[in-house]
């Protein structure tokens, strides 16, 4: 009976364990219960390997937003990403910033459409010094994949 | 793949104007509908022609039957180790096996413009 007990104890210690390390590999889309919806707008990072495209941001409906061969219009040219840095968020909010296929480096600003909230909308700029400052400053948590 | 559920919930989002982006991926899991391990992956396209919107799909694109040891691949990877997926690669393979890559289908539908632009 006390053996039972003890190992009763252990399943539920390793198995809080594993759910608290498994909810942090969601940031790195490395999760294996898909049961998280840590990120504003339901966004899911998803971890893939190089040959697949590398690591992706999904919509809530699977749906890439950002990840490699992803066009994004910037000013009046359109942009493919190539491959996500990094991402960062905070209550409301999800950035990212990406390279295109030349290294470039860009800024993505991920918000929610007014007129149907299940859509997510993509705002991307050339990354500079202000919007370096913009991520710091707004996005509390900040992931590198 | 086309009649799969999850195909067809992605299908209707893309169809009705509710996608992020033009052009993406997604993935799908095939392994409770047909005789197939997993998920494989999507791409798709949207172009715009006038009063319509042609969306292409490209099916099973990046993925093959390769990678096998899904054991080891979930427990020994590590960067740079040979536990590490490769597809074509000698990573995860048994001894004696031939890895091959899936030819990917493509399909195309044609529908009226939902509001891209």
């Amino acid at each position: 009976m006390k053996t039972l007990k003890i190992i009763s104890i252990l399943i539920v210690i390793v198995g809080a364990l594993y759910y608290q390390l498994d909810k942090r590999l969601f940031y790195f889309g490395r999760n294996d219960f898909s049961i998280y919806n840590l990120l504003p707008l339901n966004i899911k990072p998803e971890y893939r390997p190089s040959f697949e495209g590398g690591f992706a941001l999904k919509d809530n409906y699977g749906l890439t937003i950002a990840a490699k061969g992803n066009p994004h219009p910037v000013d009046n040219k359109t942009v493919l990403i190539d491959r996500v840095l990094r991402y960062g968020f905070d209550d409301n909010n999800l950035t990212a910033i990406v390279t295109d296929g030349k290294r470039n480096k860009y800024y993505v600003k991920f918000v929610q459409d007014q007129k149907d909230k299940s859509v997510i909308k993509a705002k991307m700029e050339t990354l500079g010094f202000n919007l370096i400052q913009d991520f710091i400053d707004h996005c509390v948590n900040q992931v590198q994949p | 793949m086309i009649t799969s559920k999850t195909f067809q919930a992605k299908n209707n989002r893309i169809i009705s104007g509710k996608t992020t982006s033009m052009k993406g991926d997604f993935s799908v899991d095939l392994t409770y509908t047909d005789v197939f391990v997993g998920r494989t992956n999507v791409n798709y396209s949207i172009q715009i022609l006038g009063a319509n919107i042609l969306v292409t799909y490209s099916m099973f694109v990046n993925d093959g039957f390769w990678d096998p040891d899904v054991i080891g691949e979930h427990f020994l990877q590590k960067p740079g180790n040979q536990y590490l997926p490769d597809g074509m690669g000698p990573n995860l393979e048994f001894s004696g096996g031939h890895p091959y890559p899936f030819i990917p289908v493509v399909g195309t539908e044609t529908v009226p413009n939902p509001g891209y632009h």
